[in-house]
Protein backbone atom coordinates (compact mmCIF):
# COMPACT_ATOMS: atom_id res chain seq x y z
CA UNK A 1 0.00 0.00 0.00
CA UNK A 2 2.74 2.43 1.02
CA UNK A 3 4.81 2.02 -2.14
CA UNK A 4 1.71 2.61 -4.25
CA UNK A 5 1.33 6.01 -2.61
CA UNK A 6 4.98 6.86 -3.22
CA UNK A 7 4.66 5.85 -6.81
CA UNK A 8 1.90 8.33 -7.48
CA UNK A 9 3.85 11.27 -6.05
CA UNK A 10 4.91 13.75 -8.66
CA UNK A 11 8.54 14.76 -8.91
CA UNK A 12 8.91 18.23 -7.56
CA UNK A 13 10.92 20.66 -9.64
CA UNK A 14 13.24 22.33 -7.13
CA UNK A 15 12.64 25.92 -6.00
CA UNK A 16 9.52 26.49 -8.10
CA UNK A 17 5.82 25.80 -7.61
CA UNK A 18 6.06 23.39 -10.50
CA UNK A 19 5.79 19.65 -10.90
CA UNK A 20 6.96 17.34 -13.62
CA UNK A 21 4.23 15.37 -15.35
CA UNK A 22 4.59 11.74 -14.32
CA UNK A 23 3.75 10.61 -17.86
CA UNK A 24 5.69 12.96 -20.20
CA UNK A 25 7.99 14.88 -17.80
CA UNK A 26 6.54 18.25 -18.89
CA UNK A 27 6.66 20.98 -16.22
CA UNK A 28 3.21 21.55 -14.76
CA UNK A 29 2.10 24.36 -12.42
CA UNK A 30 1.21 23.00 -8.99
CA UNK A 31 -2.03 24.97 -8.81
CA UNK A 32 -2.90 24.52 -12.47
CA UNK A 33 -5.74 22.69 -14.12
CA UNK A 34 -4.76 19.33 -12.69
CA UNK A 35 -3.91 17.99 -16.15
CA UNK A 36 -0.69 18.09 -18.10
CA UNK A 37 -0.88 20.73 -20.87
CA UNK A 38 1.21 18.53 -23.17
CA UNK A 39 -0.09 14.98 -22.80
CA UNK A 40 -3.38 15.71 -21.05
CA UNK A 41 -2.80 13.16 -18.24
CA UNK A 42 -4.25 14.03 -14.84
CA UNK A 43 -1.74 15.17 -12.24
CA UNK A 44 -1.63 14.45 -8.51
CA UNK A 45 -2.88 17.32 -6.36
CA UNK A 46 -0.27 16.17 -3.88
CA UNK A 47 -0.83 14.81 -0.39
CA UNK A 48 0.72 17.92 1.18
CA UNK A 49 -1.58 20.30 -0.70
CA UNK A 50 -3.83 22.10 1.76
CA UNK A 51 -7.59 21.87 1.35
CA UNK A 52 -8.01 25.50 0.34
CA UNK A 53 -5.43 25.20 -2.44
CA UNK A 54 -6.88 21.86 -3.56
CA UNK A 55 -10.24 23.54 -4.16
CA UNK A 56 -8.67 26.72 -5.55
CA UNK A 57 -9.82 28.91 -2.65
CA UNK A 58 -8.00 31.59 -0.65
CA UNK A 59 -7.32 30.81 3.03
CA UNK A 60 -10.38 32.66 4.26
CA UNK A 61 -13.08 31.93 6.78
CA UNK A 62 -15.81 33.43 4.61
CA UNK A 63 -16.60 30.88 1.93
CA UNK A 64 -19.58 30.90 -0.38
CA UNK A 65 -21.19 27.49 0.05
CA UNK A 66 -22.54 27.40 -3.52
CA UNK A 67 -19.13 28.28 -4.95
CA UNK A 68 -17.50 25.60 -2.78
CA UNK A 69 -19.97 23.00 -4.04
CA UNK A 70 -19.41 24.00 -7.67
CA UNK A 71 -15.63 23.71 -7.34
CA UNK A 72 -15.88 20.37 -5.59
CA UNK A 73 -18.24 18.96 -8.21
CA UNK A 74 -16.19 20.22 -11.16
CA UNK A 75 -12.93 18.81 -9.79
CA UNK A 76 -14.57 15.56 -8.72
CA UNK A 77 -15.82 15.10 -12.26
CA UNK A 78 -12.35 15.75 -13.67
CA UNK A 79 -10.73 13.12 -11.45
CA UNK A 80 -13.58 10.65 -11.12
CA UNK A 81 -11.98 7.17 -10.84
CA UNK A 82 -14.65 5.69 -13.14
CA UNK A 83 -13.18 7.61 -16.09
CA UNK A 84 -9.76 6.05 -15.53
CA UNK A 85 -10.75 2.47 -14.90
CA UNK A 86 -9.08 1.36 -18.11
CA UNK A 87 -6.19 3.85 -17.80
CA UNK A 88 -2.60 3.29 -16.80
CA UNK A 89 -2.02 2.11 -13.20
CA UNK A 90 -0.54 5.48 -12.24
CA UNK A 91 -3.46 7.35 -13.70
CA UNK A 92 -5.86 5.22 -11.66
CA UNK A 93 -3.91 5.97 -8.49
CA UNK A 94 -3.85 9.71 -9.21
CA UNK A 95 -7.61 9.67 -9.81
CA UNK A 96 -8.26 7.83 -6.54
CA UNK A 97 -5.92 9.95 -4.45
CA UNK A 98 -7.16 13.24 -5.87
CA UNK A 99 -10.77 12.21 -5.33
CA UNK A 100 -10.05 11.22 -1.73
CA UNK A 101 -8.25 14.53 -1.09
CA UNK A 102 -11.09 16.55 -2.64
CA UNK A 103 -13.65 14.74 -0.49
CA UNK A 104 -11.64 15.41 2.66
CA UNK A 105 -11.23 19.03 1.61
CA UNK A 106 -14.93 19.49 0.94
CA UNK A 107 -15.92 17.91 4.27
CA UNK A 108 -13.44 20.05 6.19
CA UNK A 109 -14.39 23.34 4.53
CA UNK A 110 -18.16 23.15 4.15
CA UNK A 111 -18.90 23.66 7.85
CA UNK A 112 -17.61 26.94 9.34
CA UNK A 113 -16.50 25.38 12.65
CA UNK A 114 -14.71 22.49 10.93
CA UNK A 115 -13.16 25.06 8.56
CA UNK A 116 -11.83 27.08 11.50
CA UNK A 117 -10.48 23.93 13.14
CA UNK A 118 -8.66 23.13 9.93
CA UNK A 119 -7.29 26.67 9.65
CA UNK A 120 -5.91 26.45 13.18
CA UNK A 121 -4.27 23.10 12.36
CA UNK A 122 -2.81 24.52 9.14
CA UNK A 123 -1.31 27.51 10.92
CA UNK A 124 0.07 25.32 13.68
CA UNK A 125 1.53 23.02 11.06
CA UNK A 126 3.21 26.04 9.45
CA UNK A 127 4.92 26.79 12.74
CA UNK A 128 2.64 29.46 14.21
CA UNK A 129 2.74 29.12 17.99
CA UNK A 130 -0.87 29.15 19.24
CA UNK A 131 -0.84 29.22 23.02
CA UNK A 132 -4.25 28.31 24.39
CA UNK A 133 -5.32 28.01 28.00
CA UNK A 134 -7.34 25.01 29.13
CA UNK A 135 -10.68 26.21 30.57
CA UNK A 136 -10.17 25.18 34.20
CA UNK A 137 -13.48 26.61 35.44
CA UNK A 138 -15.43 24.81 32.75
CA UNK A 139 -13.58 21.57 33.62
CA UNK A 140 -14.64 21.90 37.25
CA UNK A 141 -18.21 22.52 36.19
CA UNK A 142 -18.18 19.47 33.90
CA UNK A 143 -16.85 17.24 36.69
CA UNK A 144 -19.56 18.56 38.98
CA UNK A 145 -22.20 17.68 36.39
CA UNK A 146 -20.55 14.28 35.94
CA UNK A 147 -21.15 13.67 39.64
CA UNK A 148 -24.81 14.69 39.32
CA UNK A 149 -25.17 12.35 36.35
CA UNK A 150 -23.61 9.44 38.24
CA UNK A 151 -25.89 9.97 41.23
CA UNK A 152 -28.86 10.29 38.92
CA UNK A 153 -28.11 7.03 37.11
CA UNK A 154 -27.54 5.21 40.39
CA UNK A 155 -30.76 6.52 41.96
CA UNK A 156 -33.96 4.49 42.23
CA UNK A 157 -36.63 5.47 39.65
CA UNK A 158 -38.77 7.38 42.15
CA UNK A 159 -35.73 9.23 43.48
CA UNK A 160 -34.83 10.25 39.96
CA UNK A 161 -37.92 12.39 39.58
CA UNK A 162 -36.78 14.50 42.49
CA UNK A 163 -33.33 14.95 40.95
CA UNK A 164 -34.64 15.71 37.48
CA UNK A 165 -35.29 19.46 37.84
CA UNK A 166 -31.69 20.00 38.90
CA UNK A 167 -30.39 18.23 35.79
CA UNK A 168 -32.88 20.09 33.61
CA UNK A 169 -31.60 23.38 34.99
CA UNK A 170 -28.00 22.40 34.25
CA UNK A 171 -28.96 21.33 30.75
CA UNK A 172 -30.55 24.69 30.02
CA UNK A 173 -27.57 26.51 31.46
CA UNK A 174 -25.09 24.48 29.40
CA UNK A 175 -27.19 24.85 26.27
CA UNK A 176 -27.24 28.63 26.66
CA UNK A 177 -23.48 28.63 27.14
CA UNK A 178 -22.99 26.40 24.12
CA UNK A 179 -25.06 28.71 21.95
CA UNK A 180 -23.18 31.72 23.28
CA UNK A 181 -19.79 30.18 22.38
CA UNK A 182 -21.05 29.28 18.92
CA UNK A 183 -22.28 32.83 18.31
CA UNK A 184 -19.00 34.22 19.60
CA UNK A 185 -17.09 32.02 17.16
CA UNK A 186 -19.17 32.62 14.07
CA UNK A 187 -20.14 36.25 14.64
CA UNK A 188 -17.20 37.77 16.52
CA UNK A 189 -14.07 35.72 15.88
CA UNK A 190 -14.47 34.34 12.34
CA UNK A 191 -15.11 37.72 10.69
CA UNK A 192 -11.88 38.99 12.26
CA UNK A 193 -9.80 36.37 10.45
CA UNK A 194 -10.32 37.39 6.83
CA UNK A 195 -8.98 40.96 7.17
CA UNK A 196 -5.77 39.30 8.40
CA UNK A 197 -5.05 37.82 4.96
CA UNK A 198 -1.38 37.81 3.85
CA UNK A 199 -2.00 40.86 1.63
CA UNK A 200 -2.94 42.85 4.74
CA UNK A 201 0.43 41.85 6.24
CA UNK A 202 -0.83 41.19 9.76
CA UNK A 203 1.68 41.05 12.60
CA UNK A 204 2.44 37.48 13.71
CA UNK A 205 1.18 38.32 17.21
CA UNK A 206 -2.11 39.67 15.92
CA UNK A 207 -2.67 36.45 14.02
CA UNK A 208 -1.58 34.21 16.88
CA UNK A 209 -3.81 36.01 19.39
CA UNK A 210 -6.87 35.58 17.20
CA UNK A 211 -6.01 31.96 16.43
CA UNK A 212 -5.62 31.23 20.14
CA UNK A 213 -9.04 32.75 20.80
CA UNK A 214 -10.54 30.66 18.01
CA UNK A 215 -8.80 27.50 19.25
CA UNK A 216 -9.99 28.03 22.80
CA UNK A 217 -13.56 28.73 21.77
CA UNK A 218 -13.62 25.65 19.52
CA UNK A 219 -12.35 23.57 22.43
CA UNK A 220 -14.93 25.05 24.82
CA UNK A 221 -17.65 24.33 22.32
CA UNK A 222 -16.52 20.69 22.13
CA UNK A 223 -16.51 20.30 25.92
CA UNK A 224 -19.94 21.91 26.20
CA UNK A 225 -21.32 19.75 23.39
CA UNK A 226 -20.06 16.62 25.12
CA UNK A 227 -21.52 17.45 28.52
CA UNK A 228 -24.77 18.58 26.89
CA UNK A 229 -25.01 15.20 25.15
CA UNK A 230 -24.44 13.50 28.49
CA UNK A 231 -27.21 15.50 30.12
CA UNK A 232 -29.62 14.96 27.24
CA UNK A 233 -28.90 11.24 27.17
CA UNK A 234 -29.52 10.84 30.89
CA UNK A 235 -32.71 12.90 30.81
CA UNK A 236 -34.20 11.11 27.83
CA UNK A 237 -33.30 7.62 29.08
CA UNK A 238 -34.86 8.21 32.49
CA UNK A 239 -38.35 7.21 31.44
CA UNK A 240 -37.23 3.88 30.01
CA UNK A 241 -35.99 1.90 32.99
CA UNK B 1 -15.46 -1.27 18.58
CA UNK B 2 -14.98 -3.84 21.33
CA UNK B 3 -13.26 -2.80 24.54
CA UNK B 4 -10.58 -5.06 26.00
CA UNK B 5 -11.39 -7.04 29.16
CA UNK B 6 -9.10 -4.79 31.17
CA UNK B 7 -10.90 -1.64 29.99
CA UNK B 8 -14.25 -3.21 30.87
CA UNK B 9 -12.95 -4.24 34.28
CA UNK B 10 -11.70 -0.73 35.08
CA UNK B 11 -14.90 0.77 33.68
CA UNK B 12 -17.15 -1.47 35.79
CA UNK B 13 -14.96 -1.37 38.91
CA UNK B 14 -13.04 1.89 38.68
CA UNK B 15 -10.30 2.11 41.32
CA UNK B 16 -9.81 5.23 43.39
CA UNK B 17 -12.78 7.25 42.21
CA UNK B 18 -13.23 10.39 44.26
CA UNK B 19 -11.52 13.52 45.45
CA UNK B 20 -8.79 14.63 47.80
CA UNK B 21 -8.72 18.02 49.50
CA UNK B 22 -7.25 20.29 46.86
CA UNK B 23 -6.23 22.83 49.50
CA UNK B 24 -4.05 20.31 51.33
CA UNK B 25 -0.44 21.43 50.74
CA UNK B 26 0.55 17.82 50.09
CA UNK B 27 -2.15 17.23 47.48
CA UNK B 28 -1.50 17.93 43.81
CA UNK B 29 -4.49 18.35 41.48
CA UNK B 30 -4.39 18.01 37.72
CA UNK B 31 -7.46 18.73 35.61
CA UNK B 32 -7.01 18.22 31.90
CA UNK B 33 -9.27 17.91 28.89
CA UNK B 34 -9.17 16.69 25.31
CA UNK B 35 -10.87 19.26 23.06
CA UNK B 36 -11.03 16.70 20.22
CA UNK B 37 -13.58 14.60 22.08
CA UNK B 38 -14.64 16.77 25.04
CA UNK B 39 -13.40 14.37 27.72
CA UNK B 40 -12.31 15.86 31.05
CA UNK B 41 -10.11 14.15 33.63
CA UNK B 42 -9.16 15.11 37.18
CA UNK B 43 -6.34 13.27 38.91
CA UNK B 44 -5.14 14.02 42.43
CA UNK B 45 -2.16 12.71 44.34
CA UNK B 46 -1.30 12.96 48.03
CA UNK B 47 2.42 12.90 48.62
CA UNK B 48 4.40 12.23 51.79
CA UNK B 49 6.54 15.40 52.02
CA UNK B 50 9.44 13.52 53.62
CA UNK B 51 9.75 10.52 51.31
CA UNK B 52 8.06 12.02 48.18
CA UNK B 53 6.07 8.79 47.94
CA UNK B 54 2.56 9.07 46.52
CA UNK B 55 0.47 7.60 49.31
CA UNK B 56 -2.96 8.18 47.78
CA UNK B 57 -4.45 8.97 44.39
CA UNK B 58 -7.99 9.71 43.27
CA UNK B 59 -9.60 10.48 39.95
CA UNK B 60 -12.81 11.72 38.44
CA UNK B 61 -13.35 11.45 34.71
CA UNK B 62 -16.06 12.63 32.39
CA UNK B 63 -15.56 10.61 29.26
CA UNK B 64 -15.69 7.31 27.44
CA UNK B 65 -14.83 3.89 28.85
CA UNK B 66 -11.22 4.13 27.68
CA UNK B 67 -10.75 7.51 29.38
CA UNK B 68 -12.17 6.16 32.65
CA UNK B 69 -10.03 3.01 32.42
CA UNK B 70 -6.90 5.05 31.60
CA UNK B 71 -7.34 7.33 34.60
CA UNK B 72 -8.30 4.45 36.90
CA UNK B 73 -5.15 2.57 35.87
CA UNK B 74 -3.06 5.73 36.25
CA UNK B 75 -4.14 6.15 39.89
CA UNK B 76 -3.33 2.49 40.56
CA UNK B 77 0.09 2.86 39.03
CA UNK B 78 1.14 6.09 40.74
CA UNK B 79 0.22 4.88 44.23
CA UNK B 80 3.30 3.80 46.14
CA UNK B 81 5.62 5.38 43.56
CA UNK B 82 7.89 8.33 44.21
CA UNK B 83 7.02 11.51 42.32
CA UNK B 84 9.97 11.07 39.96
CA UNK B 85 8.89 7.52 39.12
CA UNK B 86 5.31 8.62 38.49
CA UNK B 87 6.59 11.23 36.03
CA UNK B 88 8.18 8.42 34.04
CA UNK B 89 4.81 6.76 33.30
CA UNK B 90 4.21 7.05 29.56
CA UNK B 91 0.92 6.99 27.76
CA UNK B 92 2.25 4.09 25.68
CA UNK B 93 2.48 1.99 28.86
CA UNK B 94 -1.24 2.61 29.40
CA UNK B 95 -2.04 1.81 25.75
CA UNK B 96 -0.21 -1.47 26.08
CA UNK B 97 -1.71 -2.47 29.44
CA UNK B 98 -5.28 -1.73 28.31
CA UNK B 99 -4.83 -2.78 24.66
CA UNK B 100 -6.28 0.53 23.51
CA UNK B 101 -7.04 0.80 19.79
CA UNK B 102 -5.46 3.71 17.82
CA UNK B 103 -8.63 5.85 18.03
CA UNK B 104 -8.43 5.73 21.84
CA UNK B 105 -4.77 6.60 22.23
CA UNK B 106 -5.69 10.19 23.13
CA UNK B 107 -7.37 8.82 26.30
CA UNK B 108 -4.02 7.50 27.48
CA UNK B 109 -2.36 10.80 26.56
CA UNK B 110 -4.94 12.55 28.73
CA UNK B 111 -4.07 10.27 31.68
CA UNK B 112 -0.35 10.96 31.29
CA UNK B 113 -1.07 14.70 31.08
CA UNK B 114 -3.22 14.46 34.22
CA UNK B 115 -0.39 12.83 36.20
CA UNK B 116 2.03 15.52 35.01
CA UNK B 117 -0.44 18.31 35.78
CA UNK B 118 -1.03 16.96 39.31
CA UNK B 119 2.72 16.82 39.98
CA UNK B 120 3.20 20.31 38.51
CA UNK B 121 0.47 21.63 40.81
CA UNK B 122 2.18 20.05 43.81
CA UNK B 123 5.54 21.54 42.85
CA UNK B 124 3.91 24.94 42.40
CA UNK B 125 2.43 24.68 45.90
CA UNK B 126 5.79 23.71 47.39
CA UNK B 127 7.53 26.47 45.48
CA UNK B 128 5.07 28.93 46.94
CA UNK B 129 5.55 27.48 50.42
CA UNK B 130 9.31 27.86 50.17
CA UNK B 131 8.82 31.39 48.88
CA UNK B 132 6.65 32.38 51.86
CA UNK B 133 9.08 30.74 54.25
CA UNK B 134 11.98 32.58 52.66
CA UNK B 135 9.99 35.81 52.85
CA UNK B 136 9.22 35.14 56.50
CA UNK B 137 12.91 34.58 57.19
CA UNK B 138 14.07 37.72 55.43
CA UNK B 139 11.08 39.80 56.51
Amino acid sequence: MMDVVTEAKAVRVPSRRMWRCWACAEEVAATGEGTCPRCGKIQPLGAETDYFTALGLPRRMAIDRADLERRWHALSRRFHPDFYRTGEPRERIVALENTALLNRAYRALRDPIARAEYLVRLEEGAGTEIPSQPPQELFEEILEIQELLMDYRAAAPDERDARRPQLEARRQEIRREYERVERYLTQDLFPRWDPLSPEAAPSPTEKAVLLAEIKEAIGNRAYLRRVLNGLEEALSASGVD
Amino acid sequence: MPYSDKVIDHYNNPRNVGSLDKNDPNVGTGIVGAPECGDVMKLQIKVDPETEVIEDAKFKTFGCGSAIASSSLATEWVKGKRVGEALAIKNTDIVQELSLPPVKIHCSVLAEDAIKAAIADLKKKHGRKEETEALARTG
